[in-house]
């Protein structure tokens, strides 16, 4: 019997390791990375706070001075210290190896915004206007157009793609710089692109074209009025997705997770696929976190992260998800006991 | 080294870092897309002026108290972190965090001092007027939360707002101004240095230069009620300036490293 225990013990151990579950489920992995000391806090200049992870690391930038703002600073980095800085730029330099961080390291929602202050220079989108009042896009030397109006331009933050929606002989597009082009209709509202860059979608309402809008227009106001309020959705790819009524709220592609969202009603769309119905009030796209396959979330609420299998997780100060596998992982940094900065990580 | 030296550095010093940029800079055109945003924000959410419940001419002073902060969130708004600053403030009050917010950029400081302040001004009659409901006393991780909320909603932005000219109405209303443009000056520096600082630093910060619409590492500050005083002079005089949005904030971040 002596002998068994210790290899069933191991065989049991390994057995249990090799499930995902067990790896990286709703156990989540904790991590201490650094418990501040007497005075020391995480520094704090106007509306923000110097808390930076990536999937690989956290950079915490500390202040042991006056109102947890002044100098000495220190930086903590893949868990080492160092410091002591008299200088903020000094410090956000070795925190950050130099890169320019004045204008804020990033966007702290869930609804992922292309950042367009990070597109290399020689990759800047541009809708241009000529003489007869056409406007063509401009992106990397190449010229799309001429059309008849460009109503919507973003390019992906690395620069290797820009998409635009423009209008053209009563006709609307969606257009992408790598050659894809797919006709949509109605009243389109903003873009939105994958956080991989390679899918945008756009919703619009109604699904007239201009002259047939300016037709019913005339002829019956109330049928207009009636279309304009359908939503539909359209991708780069080519789908459509519609018609949702008045309750259509929002689409968007939430950071870390490439695929298509959208809300009507309390309905969770993935991809326009109905997933999840949602019962969280108020609603928040910045505050909430899809899984990879839109059927479980994690959800922000100013107390705690709480996960759609009931387990809550107290002081999140930050958050990031990225996808690994076929799964969505959030990794978030929370302060326990007043001076420890704990790290968590787990599937959605 | 002559003993005057000392004392004319210091005046000379201080005419640098207290006068006005320049009465004459057209913000417009200085915050180029960022000032025409806070503009049209201004314009498509026309209730705002409406919920103020004032007269006219304070309902425009009060807009031009708040637009520079519109400019600063138009320009930051998807840079700004404030996530982790509301779980601190939450949990563990305004000594761990505070943090500005929303399209007027308020922080729970602000809201916290002008609950107390209506609280302790306001008869129950004049609460009654208001219609609005004298506020919970106290400093619980529950309170703080409501009023995280409330900061995040544009319409408590906007109760706030009315709550501010209502307690400076009570704190000031005896003082007098030259006329409106004096009294917009001193109530927009009143907003953004603490209107609780009492008459004295007001008046002595209404020249000062802190405005800036970066979010670490300002290049170039601004008079904040210069900018009030300029939003307001073109809204009740729109045809003394053409508009001219040519340049954006990031161009003349770049030019002002010059140092301007």
């Amino acid at each position: 019997m002596k002998k068994v225990t210790p290899i069933l013990t191991l065989f049991l151990f390994a057995a249990l390791a090799s499930l995902p579950a067990f790896a990286q489920g709703p156990q989540p992995v904790r991590r201490l990375i650094y418990s501040l000391e007497a005075g020391e806090a995480l520094l704090q200049p106007e509306s923000a706070i110097f808390i930076s992870a990536t999937k690989e690391n956290v950079i915490l930038v500390l202040s042991k001075g006056k109102g947890g703002k002044n100098p000495p600073f220190f930086v903590v980095k893949n868990g080492n210290k160092k410091g002591p800085f008299n200088k903020l730029v000094e410090v956000m330099q070795a925190g950050f190896d130099g890169e320019d961080v004045s204008t804020g390291i990033y966007r702290d929602c869930a609804d992922y915004t292309p950042d367009q202050s990070r597109i290399p220079p020689d990759a800047i989108p541009s809708a241009e206007a000529d003489e007869s009042g056409s406007q063509t896009v401009v992106f990397k030397g190449k010229t799309f157009g001429p059309y008849l109006s460009v109503l919507s331009l973003l390019a992906t933050p690395d620069g290797s793609r820009a998409y635009f929606t423009a209008s053209e002989k009563d006709k609307l597009w969606i257009i992408c710089s790598d050659g894809r082009r797919v006709p949509i209709a109605g009243s389109p509202r903003d873009l939105r692109l994958s956080p991989d860059g390679k899918n945008a979608a756009v919703a619009c309402a109604g699904s007239l074209s201009p002259s047939q809008e300016e037709k019913l227009a005339a002829e019956d106001p109330e049928k207009l009025n009636a279309e304009m309020n359908k939503a539909y959705v359209y991708t780069i790819d080519g789908k459509k997705f519609g018609p949702y009524g008045m309750d259509f709220k929002d689409f968007w592609f939430s950071d870390g997770n490439n695929n298509l969202f959208f809300l009507d009603g309390n309905q969770l769309y993935m991809n326009g696929i109905p997933t999840l119905t949602l019962k969280i009030e108020p609603f928040s796209l910045c505050d909430f976190y899809p899984s990879a396959d839109g059927k479980k979330y994690a959800y922000f609420n100013v107390e705690s992260l709480v996960f759609s299998d009931g387990k809550k997780y107290p002081f999140p100060l930050n958050i990031i998800t990225f996808e690994e596998g076929e799964q969505t992982m959030i990794k978030w940094i929370a302060l326990e006991n007043k001076k420890d900065i704990v790290v968590y990580q787990r599937a959605i | 080294m002559p003993r005057f030296v000392w004392p004319l550095a210091g005046v000379l010093f201080l005419l640098c870092v207290l006068s006005p940029l320049s009465a004459d800079e057209d913000y417009a055109v200085l915050f180029g897309a960022k000032y025409a945003e806070a503009e049209k924000f201004l314009e498509q959410n026309s209730w705002i002026s409406a919920s103020l419940r004032l007269p006219p001419q304070e309902t425009r002073i009060a807009l031009a108290v708040v637009f520079p902060e519109i400019i600063r969130f138009k320009a930051l708004e998807d840079k700004i972190q404030v996530r982790a600053l509301k779980v601190l403030y939450v949990q563990y009050g305004r000594k761990y965090a505070d943090y500005s917010v929303g399209h007027f950029q308020m922080k729970p400081t602000f809201a916290e001092q002008i609950e107390r302040d209506y609280n302790r001004l306001f008869s129950a009659e004049e609460k009654t007027a208001a219609e609005i409901a004298p506020f919970e006393t106290g400093d619980s991780s529950r309170m703080r939360k409501e009023r995280v909320v409330r900061l995040d909603d544009l319409h408590w932005q906007a109760q706030y707002l009315r709550l501010l000219m209502m307690v400076m109405d009570k704190l000031y209303g005896n003082l007098s101004f030259a006329n409106d443009l004096e009294k917009l000056r001193f109530y927009a520096t009143a907003y953004t240095t603490g209107y609780a600082q009492g008459e004295k630093t007001i008046r002595r910060m209404m020249l000062t230069r802190h405005f800036h619409v970066q979010l670490f590492f300002p290049k170039t500050r601004y008079s904040y009620a210069d900018i009030a005083l300029f939003y307001f002079n073109r809204q009740t005089t729109p045809a003394t300036r053409a508009p001219c949005f040519a340049r954006d904030i990031n161009d003349f971040s770049r030019q002002s490293e010059r140092g301007v």
